[in-house]
């Protein structure tokens, strides 16, 4: 359970990122988080991940209040929250399989663990065959199911991801999206910030739309430009 | 921790070391130089303090007695001497004495008593003191006696040596002290450094590793260990070279001078590596984590 209750994010420099928005996402919830660049949707992701602080506002994730988390226990708040970027975020100098592994080890998981449990991933998001390949050797959408297998192997309940398609051609893109709805399936809380209009339209999604900072359309199942 | 969590500190650690060699040798070389400094005037001083206190122990006070003076002026001095504050002990020496213990001193050089005869040799009063400390005053009641004509002839005291020594010995320490401090420093400065390179060649892993929710501790450890690998290396190696270097010249000396085992005896290297070792060892590596904590102050934000 997310809970955005009345949030506002002025930045150091006084630009604004929200404004006074609130928003509820349940349990096993799909939501889109969409609008034009600069509207604040990396800004509401960086802040469901504690990486900034809203001015004022609280932010609630699975009964925890962010707000009076401290910092030693934000790491293993964010042990509960899968995390995707456009630019994919993978170590060059380690596999596909020593990326995802990564992710155990800094949580210090056994060796055993590790072991099983990265291969069955990796088979999950159709990349077995590529396990030691290097990121420099896969294709965009091979790097971003890589950089899913890393974010889910921890088994979080939630997974954000910030325009996980950004760079993505249109095919690969919807296979990405796709495997997100497949993670959603096995109950994991999926919320993505896109551009992605067609596939917002075509997947008739929760949808909640902002504009300079503030939300304008917050709907249950939608598209892109849907009025409320 | 974990055994797997430290060994992936220990490979991420050494990973870093091989990475930025350059750096990490200038690392080990300053700990090196700052260790080897250490151990080697440490050696010495030991040797210094431990004869110095050998000397000061054996102290006494030699005043020769003029030929001319008699048996009875003789016992009218020594109880005078006897009466001087501070004397612990004053014993007679007569000429068939002091050609005793020169006869035996030089036992296995008859050439040196050719055509000498007791009473070439003067006689003697040796006194001990109380207090080692309080030696002028004694000195002072001493040669004011021979300046009045008394009948003794000089006073002879090695505390002039052991001043030297003395002197020599804190000069040695301030040294040493001064330019450890400032390798120190140097160390410290390069450390600092060679973290840095480390934190900067991982910003991406670390930006990585907080988002999949390490701890602190899981991302500065393996830098703490670079820290503490350099110094340690840094340490070990200097006292191992000071250890085999002080054996050897303690047997070349032993063996190139007469007789030195009379004045000077030295320590045996465990006695003094017994505290050398640990006490490198800790230097070495406070300086290598002092280093990379100071680093990941200023250059790693976690
Ligand atoms: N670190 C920052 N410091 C100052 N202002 C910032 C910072 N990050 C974002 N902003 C400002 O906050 C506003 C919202 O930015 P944000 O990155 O949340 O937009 P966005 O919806 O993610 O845009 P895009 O679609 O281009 O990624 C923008 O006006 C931006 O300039
Ligand atoms: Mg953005």
């Amino acid at each position: 359970m997310i809970t955005v209750n009345n949030v506002t994010k002025v930045y150091e420099n006084g630009a604004s990122g929200l404004d006074r928005v609130s928003i509820s996402i349940k349990p096993r919830d799909f939501a889109f988080i969409i609008g034009s660049s600069g509207s604040g949707k990396s800004t509401l992701m960086k802040l469901l991940l504690k990486e900034i602080e809203p001015t004022s506002g609280e932010i609630i994730i699975n009964n925890i209040n962010l707000g009076g988390l401290a910092h030693n226990e934000v790491p293993y708040f964010r042990r509960k929250i899968g995390v995707v970027f456009q630019d994919f975020r993978l170590l060059p100098n380690k596999t596909v399989y020593e990326n995802v592994a990564f992710a155990m080890q800094v949580v210090e998981t056994s060796s055993r663990d590790i072991r099983r449990t990265v291969p069955a991933i990796l088979a999950m998001v159709g990349l077995q065959r590529k396990s030691k390949a290097y990121p420099n050797q896969l294709s965009g959408g091979e790097q971003q199911r890589t950089a899913l297998a890393r974010a889910i192997i921890n088994k979080p309940p939630i997974l954000l991801a910030d325009e996980p398609t950004g760079n993505l051609d249109p095919d690969t893109a919807w296979e990405i999206m796709d495997l997100l709805e497949d993670i959603n399936n096995r109950g994991t809380t999926v919320v993505i910030a896109t551009h992605a209009k067609d596939i917002v339209d075509e997947m008739q999604k929760r949808v909640i739309a902002l504009r300079n900072g503030q939300l304008i359309r917050d709907i249950e199942k939608g598209g892109y430009e849907d009025e409320v | 921790m974990k055994f797997r969590t430290l060994s992936y500190y220990l490979s991420e650690a050494f990973k870093s070391l091989v990475r930025n060699r350059l750096m990490t040798l200038a690392s080990i070389l300053t700990v090196f130089s700052c260790i080897f400094i250490l151990s080697f005037f440490y050696s010495v001083a030991m040797n210094i303090d431990y004869n110095l206190a050998r000397l000061e122990g054996s102290l006494s006070l030699s005043a020769y007695i003029v030929d001319e003076i008699d048996e009875a002026q003789v016992l009218e001095l020594l109880n005078e001497i006897d009466a001087i504050e501070n004397v612990a002990e004053i014993e007679f020496i007569s000429h068939e004495e002091a050609f005793n213990r020169f006869l035996e001193m030089f036992a296995d050089d008859p050439m040196f008593r050719l055509g000498l005869s007791p009473t070439d040799l003067p006689r003697s009063f040796v006194i001990t003191l109380e207090d080692v400390g309080e030696y002028a005053s004694v000195i002072a009641a001493l040669q004011q006696m021979v300046n009045q004509g008394r009948g003794l002839e000089f006073v002879r005291y090695h505390q002039h040596i052991i001043n030297v020594i003395t002197t020599l010995n804190t000069g040695i320490r301030i040294v040493s002290v001064v330019m450890i401090l400032i390798l120190i420093v140097l160390a410290n400065v390069i450390i600092v450094n060679t973290i840095r390179i480390t934190i900067n060649s991982r910003r991406n892993e670390i930006t990585i590793m907080k988002y999949i929710g390490a701890t602190d501790w899981f991302i500065r450890w393996p830098f703490i260990i670079e820290g503490m690998l350099i110094g340690l290396i840094g340490a070990a190696l200097p006292v191992v070279i000071v250890w085999f270097g002080y054996n050897g010249s303690v047997d070349a000396i032993y063996n190139s001078f007469f007789m030195i085992e009379d004045v000077l005896i030295f320590r045996s290297a465990a006695s003094i590596f017994v505290v050398l070792l640990p006490l490198a060892l800790s230097i070495g590596m406070g300086i290598g984590v002092y280093g990379s904590i100071i680093s990941m102050r200023k250059h790693l934000h976690v």
